[in-house]
């Protein structure tokens, strides 16, 4: 064989693996229904303007509280603003945070965890105490923390999501790290000198990705929950920059006084797009990591 | 059994301590001036000066905590500046809501999920199984918020069957509390119940794959008999493990309920807390809520070595 064919042959298994993998992704209905809402939300959230037919916040007080029809396609608001403009708008909120706290949590989680799991012994011990007892906060509580504070803010907002996960990770990380270490290719690699960091993000890493990767798809929907949850509550987008929880926070307002369909469109936008994360997260679980099959 | 609870108390010690560093800490993460923070951004700096006296904010960090943690020890949250009362009072003042709103979630959550789990574990792909999945998968991905002003709507603006907004207390009118907190506990409870309905369903199909299920089968016993008696029982201990996490969601969920039908309790006045910059009060809520469910999870892990005894020699 000569040199150039090794990583040749290399390459060409990926690809099959790859290939491989789309091939078994694809044979899972709900995966692939999933994978197309999440697509479209994501068009949305790139196309914004190409999509919307209003500016989300130009008010129109001879529009307040249109129904569904030929101009306004989900009716409009208190202030006349579109509802579908509003929504498609929502979406790139949703998506952003939901990107960016998920980010932020693997990227702080993953080094934790891959470093605590690997030193091992009392300093391990240590370092996940220190998790155990940011996971004790109710997610959300640990998120108000965060946010008071920090502050009020679509920003703040990621950083808090963003905290939540941290744990989340890093006992995930730690626990595959734990396993993979005994294995030999690591211990052939500490045996030939390699460097800590290099063992650990070159070696032990990939081999502990399949449930980051599940778990990141999962957190994602949660991330979009948590958001909605503190935009509602009037912690994270502030008016009149659209997000589907601050919709759903000034709906609230008119819940009695028979304008329900306010809280209707953001709250189906919510549901479908973390109904599309949670499968596409269920799928991805199934078909790297059969492990945690039924693990929740 | 009492070295391991023993040995999980030991192990609780050092993360309540840590939760009592974080929550305390949390507050001093922003760079600048904490009386400022407050106070806001065109406080008087003569007021600001006069609360950083008050507060201790000019005493070194690592005395302030000592200073507050003592306090804890002794009941003392410190004092609420917009209420003018204590800490203490206010937290007390909404316990009691609070805690009923939980236990209504959880018993609603447990009464829901256990049948649909059930009937779905026991009978694997079939309409039974279908439906029950799809409702834990759609329970999960609904925001209990979102579901809250959905249950307003349809109970409570169109059918007029339960209050949208406020509480009675349990000991002026018992049935109108509990229609009071019928829909917020619902709301919180669904979102637990798909959580618990989908572990109730995977244990019930472990379970139902085991030898001394065959052997009850083998026997002649009703299928009723087997899945009851022999499957059901043993299908519950995982169960028992997510509870602790239960506790926690219905925790958080609460915090965000309380808001949506304007039930004065803990929640509702961690966030109105989280606006007014009422720090002492955020501090002894998270706090509380954070040990509530340090608590809760050693004693699920304590009753679930009682349960199992082979995770004691683990």
């Amino acid at each position: 064989m000569s040199e150039r064919a090794i990583p040749m042959e290399a390459r060409s298994r990926r690809f099959s693996r790859q290939r491989d993998f789309a091939r078994r992704f694809s044979r899972r209905p709900a995966g692939m229904v999933s994978l197309g809402v999440i697509l479209l939300v994501l068009f949305c959230a790139i196309f914004t303007n190409l999509v919307a037919t209003h500016d989300p916040i130009e008010t129109d007080f001879d529009a307040t509280f249109a129904g569904v029809s030929g101009d306004h396609f989900l009716g409009s608001d208190n202030l006349g603003r579109d509802t579908f403009s509003r929504v498609v708008h929502g979406a790139r909120t949703a998506l952003l945070v939901g990107l960016i706290s998920v980010g932020i949590g693997v990227g702080i989680g993953l080094p934790y965890g891959l470093l605590s799991g690997y030193i091992g012994g009392l300093k391990d011990e240590a370092l996940m105490r220190v998790m155990d007892a940011l996971y004790a906060f109710p997610a959300i509580l640990l998120a108000l923390v965060v946010i008071a504070a920090l502050g009020t803010g679509v920003f703040n907002v990621m950083i808090a999501i963003g905290v939540v996960f941290v744990p989340v990770m890093a006992r995930l990380v730690r626990g595959s790290t734990l396993s993979v270490k005994e294995m030999d290719f690591v211990l052939a690699a500490e045996s030939v000198g390699s460097s800590t960091p290099r063992i650990l993000f070159r070696h032990v890493m990939p081999n502990i990705l399949a449930p980051v990767i599940v778990q990141s798809s999962l957190a994602i929907g949660f991330a979009i929950i948590a958001e909605a949850g503190l935009s509602y509550l009037g912690l994270g987008t502030q008016p009149p920059d659209p997000s589907w929880g601050s919709m759903l926070g000034q709906a609230q307002r008119y819940l009695l006084s028979g304008e329900g369909q306010l809280a209707i469109y953001p709250g189906l936008a919510i549901v479908l797009t973390v109904l599309a994360f949670n499968l596409v997260g269920d799928v991805l679980r199934d078909l790297l990591d059969p492990r945690l099959r039924g693990a929740d | 059994m009492a070295t391991y609870s023993a040995r999980r108390l030991v192990a609780t010690i050092p993360v309540i301590v840590l939760i009592s560093i974080i929550t305390f800490f949390a507050m001093r993460l922003l760079p600048g001036d904490p009386a400022m923070a407050m106070l806001g951004e065109e406080a008087d700096p003569a007021v600001a000066e006069a609360i950083r006296i008050e507060m201790g904010f000019d005493r070194p960090v690592v005395v302030q905590y000592f200073d507050w943690i003592g306090g804890v020890f002794q009941g003392d949250f410190g004092d609420s500046r917009r209420s003018g009362d204590t800490v203490r009072a206010l937290v007390a003042d909404r316990l009691e809501l609070s805690i009923e709103l939980g236990i209504l979630s959880l018993i609603l959550a447990v009464i829901i999920a256990i049948p649909i789990g059930l009937l779905a574990g026991s009978r694997p792909n079939t309409p039974f199984d279908y439906g029950g999945t799809l409702f834990a998968v759609l329970g999960a991905a609904i925001p209990n918020f979102w579901l809250a002003m959905v249950l307003i709507l349809i109970f409570a603006v169109e059918l007029g069957w339960f209050p949208a907004l406020g509480w009675t207390s349990f000991r002026d009118d018992p049935i109108e509390n509990l229609r009071g907190l019928f829909l917020p506990a619902l709301a919180i409870g669904v979102a637990q119940a798909a959580v618990l309905a989908r572990q109730t369903r995977a244990a019930m199909v472990e379970v139902l794959r085991q030898d001394y299920v065959r052997t009850a089968r083998a026997k002649g016993l009703r299928e009723s008999t087997v899945v009851l008696q022999h499957a059901f029982r043993n299908a519950l201990i995982p169960v028992v493990t997510i509870l602790g996490l239960q506790v926690s969601n219905i925790v958080g969920g609460a915090i965000i309920i309380e808001t949506v039908f304007n039930l004065p309790g803990i929640g509702k006045l961690l966030i109105d807390s989280i606006f007014f910059r009422e720090f002492p009060t955020v501090q002894a809520i998270a706090l509380m809520l954070a040990l509530v469910v340090a608590l809760s999870n050693l004693f699920v892990d304590v009753t679930y070595a009682v349960l199992d005894p082979r995770i004691r020699y683990e």
